[in-house]
């Protein structure tokens, strides 16, 4: 007992200390509000700076791990036998913070790497097998962003021949951004570099998935923006066309594959991709309008993806938060075999339901604001008639409009195989109500979702400082102010207070109507179904029928092997059991990632036996050989 | 003008009607989708007529009538009925990933048509949008469908999207080029109706 | 838009003309089904006497249920309404509608789905997963055309609330028709395409024949009713109302495309009100027809529909940019 105690002052001191230096810096990032701060070492500078986008991301990761702590408070309970957890991820938080302050490049890039590195350890802090691969991928996948960056970095010192990002002001090229935002965005999971997510965030505790899901791969969208709105010299059209049209295409095969998921956490990592494409669809319009000089579009694009990486945070780190008490309360995760915990969980099925609405942008909540801001700047760039962006923006209206309608989708499967019904196992039976610190810790983003999307004027008057340093421009927050796209004419409104009070109205008036004229005689009773007797709770639609008529038909984007095992000699119809498996598998690792896989190790293998030799003369000769190739190569090329 | 807004709906007609074709595997519908088409083609042709007072118009309105609108779709549901094939069974490529992919011809043409457009087109500018898209989908048809009846209709589709196209973007052309054009067509579609009923009858397609 | 009391007054007056119409709608089309089909037939009003019948009757809940299926009856109603609330039928001026966005429609029209299926999933029955999971099925299929009809309306009239979008069509059509001016703004081809497409979407969404038959309580033609299969008393009331007032809300939006007309001052509503009345009776006795000719579709025959459905917004859509 005595021991246990011990243990748990590990978590208490180590997620108080998280809250206390996260309200800290954002006190401090508040009232140091454009100053700056060098920190000056023997042979190293360290230099912040609070701008406008640092502040923003300052209070969005602070509050964000405030809550989160309080979450794992008491969640961390079950991991007390291998404390490291916490101090992790104390670390891990901090450094984002650091990171989102730094002002010289190789501050970004050291509290950019210590921020991998801690993520990776979390990563793997549960051991086994698949956390070792998960973890692997993660390590391989992270650091070749990492280098891609840090090319960046090279490249944009080599211009400036300074390290300070005051300097950078308007000095990278097409090149630089190139290879920066690719780097960024193997951070932030976009499609063709997304492999690593759906892995890493699963198999991580839930506190950390949700902070790696709620804040971390923002920090990649942190990179980007500081890349293409502060750095970016000469703005390039079709960059700006080209991270729409990566945004599109990982909105929408992220929420189908998170629709395919039987993993709960599986599937919200999925979903981040999905959320993540959302924003990169906002970036790209921004920067397209941006080198366009289309203004309005660009402020209003800026405010979706704002909007969007704060609506994404709060209700992801819930949902994230959700599934880990889950996870705790019942021992799984599969959703197949869960069920009725509405029943179990009340409270925690409430907060869960207003977060799956936040996240599949179901109109009063927040996730709805932002993408409607989303949809009007593509309305406006097709406005502009731009003769290549108007059919990009019509694409992407019908994918986003596709990927909304397919959100819906998945989200309902997810809340309804998890939360309603009966319980399929006997985990689900087990499950009992989180003890009300967890409950707080979901409570109160999920509050502040319902918050924004009810009234969010306080909120983008607030960003407006933001979209003003990044885009030079601001929106107007006024409730009943139209917004104007591209000419002067009022072009629509949506006014989330007068849509809430219109609800609420309606529904108080229903309500009270009925109560008053209709009967209130109840009755409880059995399942229906028309006249079926089901006791059997396996008898329920599961997770996988609900996707699969959806699946059948965007067949095209898995690939997916199922196949059905029946013992051979039973009759046709009357067999006892049966087997049914199902694979479903990502196409961009089958078709790209496992066949370069397949070319390297087969081309090492080709020069390993061609170079290797056992004479160690011969081995000497290689490294004084690459000696002399890098000399001719700095002498004839960089000089 | 209000008459330009119908011959707009004209045209719109006949892309629909292609677009119907790709979605429905039923072949009888597709020859009625063509009569239909080349009867919108034909009032198309009329209100050009009508507009422009010109004789060339009028005589092709009454050969697009009597060849495209009933001689060939007469020919072809002979065929058919002795053929006795009601539905195309597989393609190449499933219905709604078809129409979607038509969707996006239709977004390349008008692209296209954007890039090379140049004044003197007689309605509008998308008469050549909707003709190159017309003519895209049913070249698709062609390449999608194994039925020979349905690469017949994508080919007869092929060459109302080019009889379109001459029309909008000349003020109609020759009656001596278009009757020997259309006389060629027709006796494409004879030739292909024979052979269809061979090889029906010796390799029992 | 400057809002005075009488626009309030007429905003409420449409807002209950609808709300009331909407079972006359409902069991109008019920009722020429069932003549066609040489049946007696219902009372057209058969609707509104269910409705309060419903609402007599107690409710018996799942034992599995949960607070799900005390909100989700609400929430569905509510939804559809707070859509009624923007929708000008023959006024104008609606209540919201300085907040009527084409996309806040829309996906107000999700809220309602998301509720309904939530419901289904709520008391462990296989037919209500199965609903379920048809309805979001036709759902994904069904919400890019939606979405895709409302953008091109509001890229056509260059308004994004639906108020403003059919005003301007109203506008335009009569200066173009009756006066003869500036008619380069009105095109018969886009409010033709963007018709047939609502008409396919309208279909698919209300549970209508080719897609779906609500009539019947086999598992195969269940996409609606195996939903609501649990729901009874005043709950199963609002579901039906509310099914009834989705219809009136797709051919509200159907008619304003076919024919706009609505009124802008008191003297014109009582015109505006017949002809709305008309145009619906026109639009009921369309899709009861195409209810009666056409057999049901198997379900993975429904995307090719559907995707003819979004290949004629999209039509329209490339039609309305023509003029940037």
């Amino acid at each position: 007992m005595n021991k246990l105690k011990f243990k748990g002052i590990y978590r208490y001191f180590f997620n108080c200390l998280s809250i206390l230096s996260a309200a800290f810096f954002t006190v401090l990032s508040i009232y140091g509000f454009k100053n700056e701060l060098i920190i000056q070492s023997s042979f190293i500078n360290f230099s912040f700076k609070f701008d406008a986008l640092s502040l923003f991301f300052v209070i969005f990761i602070s509050s964000i791990s405030i809550f989160i702590s309080i979450f794992s408070i008491k969640y961390g309970e079950k991991y007390d036998k291998k404390p490291s957890l916490f101090i992790y991820s104390f670390f891990f938080i901090m450094s984002m913070i650091i990171l989102a302050i730094s002002n010289d490049m190789l501050t970004f890039l050291i509290f950019w790497e210590l921020m991998s590195i801690f993520s990776f350890l979390l990563v793997i802090y549960e051991g086994g097998e698949e956390s070792r691969k998960a973890g692997f991928l993660y390590f391989l996948m992270t650091h070749i962003g990492t280098i891609l960056i840090t090319a960046g970095f090279i490249m944009l010192y080599l211009k400036t021949s300074s390290f300070s990002f005051d300097s950078y002001k308007g000095a990278a090229g097409i090149m630089i951004l190139a290879a920066a935002i690719t780097g960024f965005s193997i951070k932030a999971g976009i499609m063709p570099f997304h492999t690593w997510l759906p892995y890493a965030h699963p198999v991580a505790p839930a506190n950390i998935s949700a902070i790696m899901s709620g804040i971390m791969v923002n920090m990649a969208i942190y990179g980007i923006l500081k890349f293409l709105f502060v750095f970016s010299s000469v703005p390039a059209p079709f960059l700006g066309i080209i991270l729409l049209v990566l945004g599109a295409l990982s909105a929408l095969l992220g929420i189908m594959y998170a629709m395919a998921q039987k993993d709960i956490k599986k599937l919200l990592a999925f979903s981040t991709i999905e959320n993540m494409g959302i924003i990169f669809m906002g970036i790209g319009i921004s920067y397209w309008a941006k080198a366009e000089n289309f203004k309005s579009i660009e402020y209003f694009a800026m405010l979706a993806v704002l909007l969007h990486i704060i609506n994404h945070g709060l209700s992801k780190s819930s949902l994230f938060m959700g599934s880990g008490l889950i996870d705790k309360y019942t021992h799984t995760r599969n959703m197949e075999k869960l069920g009725g915990l509405s029943k179990k969980m009340r409270q925690l099925s409430v907060l869960f339901l207003i977060g799956i609405m936040s996240i599949s942008a179901m109109p009063p909540l927040n996730g709805f604001l932002s993408e409607w801001y989303l949809y009007i700047s593509l309305i406006g760039s097709v406005f502009t008639g731009n003769l290549y962006m108007v059919y990009f923006s019509i694409i992407a209206i019908a994918l986003l409009s596709l990927s909304g309608a397919a959100a819906g989708a998945a989200f309902t499967k997810l809340f309804g195989i998890t939360f309603l019904g009966k319980p399929r196992t006997v985990h689900a039976e087990n499950a009992i109500e989180p003890n009300i610190i967890e409950r707080i810790g979901i409570a109160i983003p999920v509050f502040l979702c319902i918050y924004i999307g009810i009234y969010p004027y306080q909120i983008i008057s607030n960003l407006n400082a933001v979209i003003f340093y990044l885009t030079g421009g601001t929106v107007n927050s006024n409730p009943f102010s139209a917004v104007h796209i591209i000419s002067a004419r009022p072009f629509s409104l949506y006014a989330p207070a007068l849509i809430a009070i219109a609800l609420a109205a309606v529904l108080l008036i229903v309500f009270f109507y009925l109560k008053l004229f209709s009967s209130d005689k109840k009755r409880i009773f059995e399942t229906w179904a028309c006249g079926l007797d089901e006791k059997n709770s396996k008898a329920q639609y599961s997770g996988g029928g609900f996707s699969s008529s959806i699946m059948k038909v965007f067949s095209s984007f898995y690939s997916s092997v199922s196949e059905i095992n029946f013992e051979k000699d039973v009759k046709k119809y009357f067999r006892s059991q049966s087997v049914y498996t199902e694979e479903i598998n990502d196409i961009f690792e089958k078709y790209i990632y496992i066949p370069a896989e397949k070319l390297y190790l087969k081309i090492s293998e080709i020069f390993n036996k061609a170079v290797n030799s056992e004479n160690i003369n011969v081995s000497l000769g290689y490294l004084f050989l690459s000696l002399i190739v890098c000399f001719i190569i700095y002498i004839f090329i960089i000089r | 003008m209000i008459m330009e807004k119908i011959a707009e709906l004209f045209i719109i007609l006949i892309l629909v009607s292609v677009v119907l074709n790709v979605s429905s595997p039923f072949i009888k519908f597709a020859i009625k989708l063509y009569s239909f088409q080349s009867l919108m083609l034909a009032f198309y042709i009329l209100m050009g007529a009508v507009h422009f007072n010109s004789i060339n118009l009028y005589g092709s309105f009454v050969i697009t009538v009597i060849f495209k609108v009933i001689l060939i779709p007469y020919f072809l549901f002979k065929t058919l009925k002795k053929v006795k094939i009601d539905k195309e069974i597989d393609m190449y490529i499933g219905i709604p990933e078809a129409v979607v992919f038509a969707g996006s011809l239709t977004l390349l043409s008008n692209l296209i048509a954007q890039k090379i457009i140049n004044t003197g087109i007689t309605f509008g500018s998308f008469v050549f949008t909707i003709s190159l898209a017309t003519f895209l989908i049913g070249a698709m048809l062609m390449v999608t469908r194994k039925t020979l009846f349905s690469q017949i209709i994508g080919f007869l589709t092929i060459d109302n999207a080019i009889f379109l196209a001459a029309n909008s973007i000349t003020h109609g052309m020759p009656l001596l080029v278009e009757l020997g054009v259309l006389f060629d067509l027709f006796v494409s579609i004879l030739i292909l109706s024979v052979l269809i009923l061979n090889l029906r009858r010796n390799v029992a397609v | 838009m400057n809002y005075n009391i009488g626009h309030l007054i007429f905003g409420i007056i449409q807002f209950f003309t609808i709300i009331l119409l909407a079972p006359f709608f409902a069991g109008f089309i019920h009722k020429l089904k069932q003549r066609a089909r040489g049946q007696k037939g219902i009372n057209i009003f058969q609707f509104y006497i269910n409705f309060n019948k419903l609402l007599k009757k107690e409710i018996v809940l799942s034992k599995d249920a949960t607070f799900i299926s005390e909100i989700a009856p609400y929430i569905v109603f509510v939804s559809y309404l707070v859509i009624l609330l923007m929708l000008p039928a023959f006024y104008r001026y609606s209540l919201l509608g300085v907040s009527s966005d084409v996309i806040l429609i829309a996906y107000s029209l999700a809220l309602a789905t998301f509720f309904m299926t939530l419901y289904a999933m709520d008391q462990g029955s296989a037919f209500g997963g199965l609903g379920a999971s048809r309805e979001w099925f036709l759902t994904v299929l069904s919400e890019p055309s939606l979405i895709f009809i409302f953008i091109s309306l509001a890229i056509y009239t260059k308004q994004g609330r639906i108020t403003d979008i059919f005003y301007f069509i109203q506008k335009g059509a009569a200066n173009a028709f009756l006066l003869g001016v500036n008619s380069d703004a009105v095109s018969i081809a886009i409010p033709f395409l963007l018709f047939i497409s609502l008409f396919i979407v309208g279909i698919s969404e209300n549970a209508r024949i080719p897609v779906d038959n609500p009539e019947t309580h086999l598992e195969l033609t269940m996409f609606h009713e195996a939903n609501i299969l649990e729901a009874s008393g005043k709950h199963l009331g609002l579901f039906e109302y509310g099914s009834y007032l989705k219809l009136t809300v797709f051919l509200t939006v159907m008619s304003l495309i076919l024919f706009p007309y609505m009124a802008v001052n008191i003297y014109q509503i009582p015109l505006a009100l017949i002809v709305y009345i008309l145009k619906m009776i026109i639009l009921c006795i369309l899709i009861a027809g195409v209810e009666i000719v056409s057999p049901k579709m198997r379900v993975f025959r429904v995307p090719n529909l559907l995707s003819v459905s979004f290949m004629l917004s999209l039509i329209a859509m490339i039609l309305s940019i023509r003029g940037f």
